[in-house]
């Protein structure tokens, strides 16, 4: 025998089958059981091996609205003829009917052979025949009014005369019926222990009960009601996700306000003044303060000199003149290395090893690929030791460490590094660019002193959050729905 | 970035080996591109803004040659002396000071080279000159003008000529009135009385710089010499321009001849095809690179790049070429030598030193607020930190503390950064009306205030029957966790209902929570009591 546990429903069900095969609502009475528990306990002995649940779908007439008004009130032709008894005789237009049964009535007489008819100048008039048999018809639309039934059950005569007439409606049912399997019938059920524990009760603990009984196994594939639960948002795991790979490649986290000056934000990182990035269309500029003034005159003399003509590096500069006016708006950063570059003009000695995950602003309209700001992460490695190869190599460790192995560079441009690259992984079957790094131009790390090699590169979160959670509308990270972000992984 | 359209049929025409797409894709991504899209039969390419010389089809066939070896090493331009020349007026020094100019001449354009032309002059329009305000530039058929030619002023009324795009003779001002170049550029001559203008000896008119060239004067499949005209507000972008579009049209068979710019004080000579210096020292470039690779890879890298290297005691000496307006700095440099080499082909290694690193104290308490916050079953969420007054402020009673406000917003739905986050989960409860109660959430971001940054805990929490001491206990366990330990006053923020708004001060925070106005609940169309608060560091 095959070693099957059973609830001690499904071995009440199993035990009353044992006698024969029951609907569910013999079941219910001989096992006292509810209808719905036998039924559940039979599809459970089904999945089991035990059960055939074999159903039969019967159709049912039963009289419609004018069925139920003719079974109590009598059809048009049998209230007619009782008239026509009464009276004698009568003119169709006479009889109390309503208009449409007066139509109908006529064929039905005739067929019936209540009443015969005769064409005066009056109009049509009936005369009885003193036939007043009971028809079939009569009695099935009773009998129907009283209770549904199957069409085999119904006389056939007179189901035929009522489907002349539209008084009857259908509906079909499904009747079911427990047979058991050979399985089910080899099944012995007296060696079953029916003493099993279900709910287990602070009763039973506190009174040792439970000891040397068996536990009903419980299913695991049933549904059950969802729980209430919070989840971190996905940036966040994201965010933290990162800081943890730097904080293992012994960086240290930096961060920086969002209100800056155009000044520390452009100008020290060699951002021409006329660069297209400065435009208006391109960086939110800040009425709230409308400008900072810049104390440091060494600095903004160095800076000033270092865009006109390249000052005391061996660069040309970009050739226009310097405004300091313009260097003093104030704006929302476009970059985490405005945060950066502060950093390093307080602690320009290295060795250095620093990060950053912040948000930054550009000015663009939101839309499902557009955010008007958003998160940049960036990292730093300035050593005397540090060079292009380490920055490869390094760039390599990090986005391997965030799971992509398959990482390659290409020559990219930004105005204050140089060389420049974009990085590149694979993602699936397509290589996506993924952020972008260099080294700082010797125009911006002068002033401060730097001389050793900055390395930098910096992706943005958003784009790999998109990534790993497969959305194409940005708006859903920041603008969420509640429930979906329970459910993101 | 600036975006152009190669067809390889016309590339190929330029090339010794042809290319197919495939190796066409390969090959650009390593000189320096972003493919946006390759087909069989065209390219659409980005390309960086230092490289302005790329942006034609005749710069990627040049690029191409020298970095497929085809044709290693500098292009040597031939120029031809000047045969006739420019006057430049003094009365245009005032409004657009810098031109230059130039001849080529026995070039075969056809459809396709025409509309790279155009192109060239477009993108370089927009990149190098700042569109058009810093240059702009004109290509006129040579043979419907006659030297030597004027660069002067006009009078807004007069001369009346016949413009791009029209075919019939517009004033100045009509131009800039009614063309539909002139309504877009009109802004860089707005200042000015009198307008630059550009005439042959006959008086015909060449340009109006930089609005509209004329007519007369527009490139056919015909031409075969062309007058290049170059004006603008600095010197060196307006040569790198000549030099870019010279070279361009020596790829298309011509040979430049120079002209004679007759400035009121000087004359120049151009366009100055000559190469120009650069050096760095070899020591530097290794060290920096990471490793060496030996002179003869690093003199064959220079050469891919179409420069002409040249080590003399340690020092590289580079001959760059004329159309490259990009090399600042001897660091420039060692970026050809990495595209020469190839950025793939690079060894790359770590740091060998072990370092410490160590997070902000400020996300040590974000972390202690997300585990405290989920912890009580609130989820988190993210908003933005711009945000408006009338979320800030109007929606909530709230007076305005001097928020950063920016001068050029998008739209007004964003044009303040946030003092306060608990508007911003009051509004994301109204997106989630469908969703099902109760809802806790929170968030733990940046707010500024005073024009600083500042970390913030909000909270909220939305449900059929949110009462005043709820929010208390949820508070209270929030302060706990966090350590915030301070006395609890009465508060009088109108986002909360008037007596039911605590506030808790603390040496470096303050805390306030409460049940949420209706006023502010009505405008966010919430049915529903909320209960919430925020602690700013």
């Amino acid at each position: 025998m095959v070693n099957v546990d059973l609830s001690p429903n499904e071995l009440k069900l199993l035990k009353c089958l044992k006698e024969g095969p029951l609907s569910p609502h013999e079941a219910s009475l001989k096992s006292e059981l509810g209808e719905k528990e036998a039924m559940s306990a039979a599809s459970w002995l089904r999945s089991k091996g035990l059960v055939d649940i074999s159903e039969e779908s019967t159709v049912y007439l039963f009289p419609n609205e004018e069925g139920k008004k003719y079974a109590e009130q009598g059809l048009p032709e049998r209230r007619a003829v009782e008239w026509l008894n009464q009276m004698g005789e009568s003119l169709v237009d006479e009889l109390p009917l309503d208009d449409n049964e007066k139509k109908v009535v006529i064929g039905w007489l005739k067929r019936k052979k209540f009443a015969e008819l005769e064409k005066t100048d009056d109009g049509l008039k009936l005369s009885p025949t003193g036939n007043v048999d009971e028809t079939p018809d009569e009695n099935v639309l009773v009998l129907l009014s009283r209770k549904p039934m199957a069409e085999s059950e119904i006389d056939k005569e007179g189901l035929a005369l009522l489907k002349g007439r539209q008084v009857l409606a259908t509906k079909e049912e499904v009747s079911r019926i427990f047979n058991l399997t050979e399985e089910g019938e080899n099944f012995d059920v007296e060696n079953i222990d029916d003493d099993l524990i279900g709910e287990l009760t602070p009763e039973m603990l506190q009174s040792g009960e439970w000891k040397g009984k068996s536990f009903q196994r419980y299913s695991n594939d049933t549904g059950v009601e969802a729980s209430d639960f919070a989840t971190l948002h996905p940036l966040t795991r994201f965010t933290e996700d990162i800081r943890s790979i730097f904080l293992q490649m012994g960086f240290t986290e930096i961060e920086g306000d969002y209100v800056e000056s155009a000044f520390w934000n452009m100008d020290v990182l060699f951002i021409p003044q006329d660069h297209p990035a400065r435009e208006l269309q391109d960086t939110f500029y800040l009425s709230e303060p409308a400008s900072f003034v810049i104390n440091d005159e060494d600095l903004l003399d160095q800076v000033k000199s270092i865009h006109e003509d390249g000052g005391n590096t061996e660069s040309k500069g970009w050739g226009s003149n310097w405004s300091k006016e313009t260097a003093q708006q104030a704006l929302l950063r476009t970059h985490t290395t405005v945060g950066t570059i502060r950093y390093l003009s307080n602690n320009p000695e290295p060795p250095i090893r620093v990060f950053s995950v912040g948000r930054v602003f550009r000015r663009e309209a939101l839309d499902a690929t557009h955010l008007p700001e958003f998160t940049q992460v960036e990292g730093i490695i300035v050593e005397p030791e540090a060079n292009f190869g380490m920055l490869i190599g390094v760039l390599k460790e990090f986005y391997r460490r965030m799971g992509f192995h398959d990482v390659r560079v290409r020559p990219a441009y930004f105005p204050y590094t140089e060389p420049s690259l974009e990085v590149e992984v694979r993602f699936g079957d397509k290589w996506l660019e993924l952020g972008g790094a260099g080294i700082f131009r010797p125009e911006v790390t002068a002033p401060f002193g730097i001389e050793c090699p900055v390395l930098a590169w910096g992706l943005g979160l958003e784009r790999l959050a998109m990534l790993h959670l497969g959305i194409k509308d940005i708006r859903m990270l920041y603008q969420s729905d509640i429930q979906w972000l329970k459910e993101t992984v | 970035m600036p975006v152009i359209n190669i067809e390889f049929d016309d590339l190929n025409r330029m090339l010794k080996e042809p290319l197919d797409s495939e190796s066409f894709s390969k090959i650009i991504s390593q000189i320096g591109a972003d493919p946006d899209e390759i087909n069989e039969k065209d390219a659409i390419i980005e390309f960086f803004p230092d490289r302005p010389d790329l942006l034609s089809t005749e710069g990627v066939a040049r690029a191409i040659r020298a970095f497929t070896e085809q044709q290693l090493g500098l292009v040597n331009y031939k120029t031809n002396a000047a045969t006739t020349h420019m006057v430049v007026s003094p009365n245009v020094l005032g409004v657009r000071p810098c031109v230059l100019g130039g001849i080529v001449r026995g070039i075969k354009l056809d459809d396709v080279a025409i509309k790279c032309l155009m192109e060239l002059q477009e993108k370089l329009h927009v990149t190098l000159g700042r569109k058009r305000n810093k240059v702009s530039i004109g290509i006129h058929d040579l043979g419907k003008l006659e030297g030597p030619f004027n660069y002067t002023t006009c009078p807004p009324h007069e001369p009346a000529f016949v413009p791009l795009q029209k075919d019939y003779e517009m004033t100045p001002e009509e131009i800039l009135k009614e063309h539909p170049k002139g309504i877009e550029y009109a802004h860089l001559l707005e200042e000015f009385k009198e307008y630059p203008l550009i005439t042959d000896s006959k008086d015909e008119v060449v340009s109006m710089p930089p609005i509209i060239n004329g007519a007369l004067t527009t490139i056919t499949e015909k031409t075969t010499e062309v007058l290049i005209d170059v004006t603008g507000l600095d010197q060196n972008a307006v040569e790198a321009c000549l030099n870019i579009v010279a070279a361009a049209l020596v790829e298309r068979g011509g040979e430049i001849e120079q002209l004679e710019l007759r400035y009121p004080t000087e004359k120049i000579i151009a366009p100055q095809m000559e190469p120009k210096m650069h050096k760095i020292e070899n020591d530097y470039l290794v060290n920096l690179l990471g490793f060496d690779p030996e002179n003869f890879a690093i003199f064959k890298a220079f050469r891919k790049c179409a420069m002409e290297p040249d080590l003399k005691d340690g020092t590289w000496h580079v001959k760059t070429p004329a159309y490259r307006a990009d090399i600042l700095h001897p660091i420039d440099l060692l970026e050809e030598v990495a595209i020469g080499l190839g950025y793939d082909n690079l060894p790359e290694h770590l740091p060998k030193e072990t370092r410490f690193g160590d997070a902000l104290k400020s996300r040590k308490l974000e972390k202690n607020c997300r585990e405290t916050m989920l912890g009580i079953g609130f989820q988190e969420v993210v908003t933005l930190t711009l945000t408006s007054t009338k979320m800030l402020h109007e929606n909530t009673g709230r007076e305005s503390n001097y928020e950063a406000e920016v001068s050029n917003p998008v739209t007004e739905d964003y044009h303040m950064l946030r003092s306060s986050i608990l508007p911003n989960l009051i509004e994301l409860l109204k997106n989630n009306r469908h969703r099902e109660l109760p809802q806790r959430i929170f968030e733990v971001g940046q707010v500024v205030i005073e024009h600083s940054n500042r970390t913030s805990l909000a909270w909220i929490e939305l449900t059929s029957k949110s009462t005043f001491s709820s929010a208390r206990s949820t508070a209270e366990i929030i302060s706990k966790r966090l350590e915030l330990n301070g006395t609890p006053t009465e508060d009088d923020d109108p986002l909360f209902i008037p007596g039911r708004c605590v506030q808790i001060k603390t040496e470096n925070a303050t805390l306030k929570y409460g049940e949420i106005h209706p006023q502010t609940l009505e405008k966010y169309e919430l049915s529903y009591p909320a209960i919430g608060g925020e602690i700013i560091w």
